[in-house]
């Protein structure tokens, strides 16, 4: 079986279905990310399809300096923030009136929804917020958000405390 | 429940990975219809320039022909007339020299007027 550096050279000679077979790959990870973000499905699928087609227009042009994986991260954070950016305002605006799915309530009661948590989670500062989404959106260890940051271990470990601590006092001026 | 799992609780999904298939194609309409779309946007950029550069070479090019149309008309009229004139000139009086030197008046009669004008 081909590795992702292979599936891409193949990729950029021409062949679209080793560019499949790396959608298919990493479509359930990438799928999982947005869905524990937006809490739907669809609107999931829609945002994997953007970061999917991001990756067809620039693997084109991919340097190979480092794993497929982190280069999808990086997208998928940069599209996730996007997207919570975009409906923060909508929230804000009030132009998001249909409510949550209805599975997420259900289980036991709940101080703050998913919404409000990925709103809080936006207004954190940079690292802060990437480190919290890398940890709870695509769930990664500390040492692979390290090399993605360009970190120590440390350093993100922190960062993610200090961003808990801080949508905790967010979320709790909500209630 | 302490916050992490509370935030780990609100977080949590199914299962629910989409059709590859299904995906795969969606994917790759939409990229042809994005392609589609680029095109279509390059090709109104380069009709719109091509456009204006043929207006822009038409209107210079017609700003001469006008031009040159006027001066090089206007002397060929000048020239029908007055041979024209000296030929009735002619018919009506045979004298070759009396047509010659009036013509020649004719010609300068602009100068003339105006150094008398100017005396």
């Amino acid at each position: 079986m081909k590795n992702d550096h292979e599936l891409i050279h193949s990729f950029q000679k021409g062949s679209r279905s080793a560019f499949d077979e790396l959608v298919r790959r990493h479509l359930d990870s990438v799928h999982r990310f947005f869905l524990r973000i937006t809490g739907n499905s669809m609107e999931a699928e829609d945002l994997a399809q953007d970061v999917f087609l991001k990756c067809y227009k620039s693997l084109k042009t991919f340097k190979f300096q480092a794993d497929f994986t982190t280069y999808l991260y990086r997208i998928n954070i940069n599209t996730g923030n996007t997207w919570i950016r975009r409906n923060r305002w909508k929230h804000f605006l009030h132009l998001d009136q249909a409510p949550e799915q209805i599975e997420e309530d259900q289980s036991m009661e709940k101080e703050w929804s998913r919404k409000e948590l990925w709103y809080s989670i936006a207004t954190l500062p940079k690292q802060q917020r990437l480190v919290v989404m890398m940890r709870i959106a695509q769930e990664l260890p500390y040492q692979d958000i390290a090399n993605l940051l360009g970190t120590t271990v440390g350093s993100a470990k922190v960062s993610y405390h200090h961003g808990i601590r801080q949508l905790k006092q967010k979320l709790e001026k909500t209630k | 429940m302490n916050f992490e799992e509370h935030i780990k609780h609100v977080t949590s999904i199914k299962n629910d990975t989409p059709n590859e298939i299904g995906f795969l194609d969606r994917l790759h309409l939409r990229h042809e219809n994005e392609m589609l779309k680029k095109h279509h946007v390059m090709a109104s950029v380069a009709a719109f320039g091509l456009i204006l550069l043929t207006g822009l070479l038409t209107f210079a090019r017609l700003d001469n022909i006008a031009e040159n149309y006027a001066t090089e008309n206007a002397n060929e009229i000048d020239n029908v007339y007055i041979d024209e004139l000296a030929l009735s000139l002619l018919d009506y009086d045979e004298d070759v020299w009396g047509v010659v030197e009036f013509l020649d008046e004719v010609n300068h009669e602009p100068i003339t007027t105006i150094v008398e004008a100017s005396i």
